[in-house]
């Protein structure tokens, strides 16, 4: 398989994964586009792993989990991370929030839990792929999406 | 499935509204990997020696990165491509001195004592500071005219940039805004600096004197000497030329005793000075140019006043259009060797 046959098949799901991982289509955008100036650079050790797609969604996990490349003095140092800001003024807005609640709750989460929600509940990998792509073991995927789901039941039964 | 693992899946699902479309993407990822390439292709075919300073500056976000991710660290030169681009072309930023101070009633009273543009040019070989008076009026967007430090308070570092920008024609790749209190702590983590005056201070803020020539300032000192500006012959231009030969000694400091290669030490550094530096753009480039090029610091600024009459400046009334030429065109060496009135050294 080529880089070019690789991108023009797989781009997509990566945006998709990004996505969900992120919750913001500019880093999202940014991060496929850092990973696959990678992949580029590396590909012909992707190419010869035995699932290139793996093998990139796992560097596009890591560098989610590490989202400080680029802008590390700025992440690390300066600034306060910016929290979501909700402005609710009408029915409507607020039932849109209700249902969004979970999805700005996810954000709050520890990046490896929301990558592993993301895994399990939005790529619907077994467990097996789930820990290759965060890199550790079958046991700390389970306890770790059990502790995500308790936190969002928590939030979500206190803001009930 | 329980009710949350539902909410989830839905939530994922309706949020594949946001997922941007892959061709633009697809388009983007071919750019930056061609420039990733050409900086391949450069670092492979430069010299040793070249290549061996490119990659001190480079080193810095890589081990910094390696060191928050305590990745294994592996000689930095094995690895041809460091994670974070290294910026090429001239660099500029807008460095604003910001005059707050503990205790102030208003923070939104905030000025800008000092306006600064660093200009790295291209080929690394020095940092210009070229100083505009704070005094200096400005035309905001919309038309009103105020002072350079005002816009500070008007409408933040955004404002002042924008200020700047319009007057000079320069964009910056980005803009921090520093206060006296940073610079103290900065000043304090690197043991105090060696600053040569160039005239005599009596300062109003804690009653010492410092004298003309070289001295050793420490973190306490600071201030009263970047603040110092009544009874200096030329008050805020002085006080310009001052805050220029005190980055100028930082800068000379950082890079003896090597502590702007060391990505800890500058991670220590800027610590230290959390909460009173903002930096808006990629703080991350400007470090590894400022590196680069901190080996000789030249100061620009006008050597009196320009006065207008009415409590506000004129900024570079003389020299301004070719000054401002020169640092778009990156052609300040030509331009300070022409008008050497302007130019500290």
């Amino acid at each position: 398989m080529t880089y070019e046959e690789f991108a023009d098949s797989r781009l997509g799901a990566l945006l998709r994964y990004a996505v969900m991982l992120t919750g913001d289509e500019h880093t999202a955008q940014d991060l496929v586009q850092d990973t696959m100036v990678r992949v580029q650079l590396n590909w012909r050790r992707v190419a010869r792993s035995d699932s290139p797609d793996g093998y990139v969604r796992k560097m596009l996990t890591n560098q989610f989990i590490d989202l400080r490349r680029g802008s590390w003095l700025k992440r690390v140092l300066l600034r306060p991370e910016p929290g979501p800001v909700r402005v609710v003024s009408s029915d409507h807005a607020d039932e849109t929030a209700e249902r969004d609640r979970v999805w700005s709750l996810l954000a709050r989460l520890p990046r490896r839990q929301r990558a592993a929600l993301v895994l399990r509940y939005y790529e619907d990998l077994p467990d097996a792929d789930i820990a290759e792509a965060l890199g550790c073991a079958v046991g700390t995927v389970r306890s770790s999406i059990s502790r995500a789901l308790a936190a969002l039941r928590t939030e979500l039964v206190e803001a009930r | 499935m329980s009710p949350i693992e539902e909410e989830l899946r839905a939530a994922f699902e309706r949020h594949e509204v946001m997922v941007p479309a892959a061709g633009p993407v697809r388009a983007r990822i071919d750019i930056a990997w061609l420039r990733a390439r050409r900086r391949r292709v450069f670092r492979r075919t430069a010299g040793a020696a070249a290549a061996a300073g490119l990659m001190a500056g480079a080193a810095v976000p890589v081990i910094v990165e390696r060191w928050q991710h305590q990745a294994p660290t592996t000689p930095v030169a094995a690895d041809p491509f460091p994670a974070a681009p290294v910026p090429d072309g001239a660099l500029d930023v807008l460095l604003l001195g910001d005059d707050n101070r503990p205790g102030r009633q208003d923070p939104k009273s905030r000025l800008a004592d000092t306006v600064m543009i660093i200009h790295v040019p291209a080929d690394r070989s020095r940092v210009y500071l070229v100083s505009l008076p704070r005094d200096g009026e400005v035309e905001l967007p919309g038309g009103t005219r105020a002072r350079l430090s005002e816009t500070l308070s008007r409408g933040g570092p955004a404002l002042t940039a924008r200020a700047v920008t319009d007057l000079t024609g320069v964009d910056f790749d980005a803009t921090v805004t520093i206060g006296l209190r940073a610079l103290r702590a900065i000043t304090a983590a690197v043991g105090g600096v060696d600053m040569c005056l160039p005239q005599p201070i009596r300062s109003v803020h804690n009653g010492r004197k410092y004298p003309q020539g070289c001295q050793h300032l420490g973190a306490d000192d600071v201030a009263p000497v970047l603040r110092a500006r009544y009874g200096l012959p030329n008050g805020s231009y002085d006080r310009d030329r001052n805050a220029q030969v005190f980055l100028r000694s930082l800068a000379a400091k950082l890079t003896g005793d090597g502590t702007i290669h060391s990505p800890i030490r500058i991670n220590e550094l800027l610590s230290a000075g959390k909460g009173d530096i903002e930096i808006d753009g990629d703080a991350g480039a400007l470090v590894v140019a400022v590196a680069q090029g901190a080996a000789e610091v030249v100061g620009v600024g006008e050597p009196g006043f320009r006065s207008m009459g009415n409590g506000r400046e004129r900024i570079y009334p003389e020299v301004g259009p070719e000054l401002y030429a020169a640092i778009r065109g990156d052609d300040l060496a030509a331009w300070s060797a022409a008008n050497p009135a302007y130019v500290l050294r």
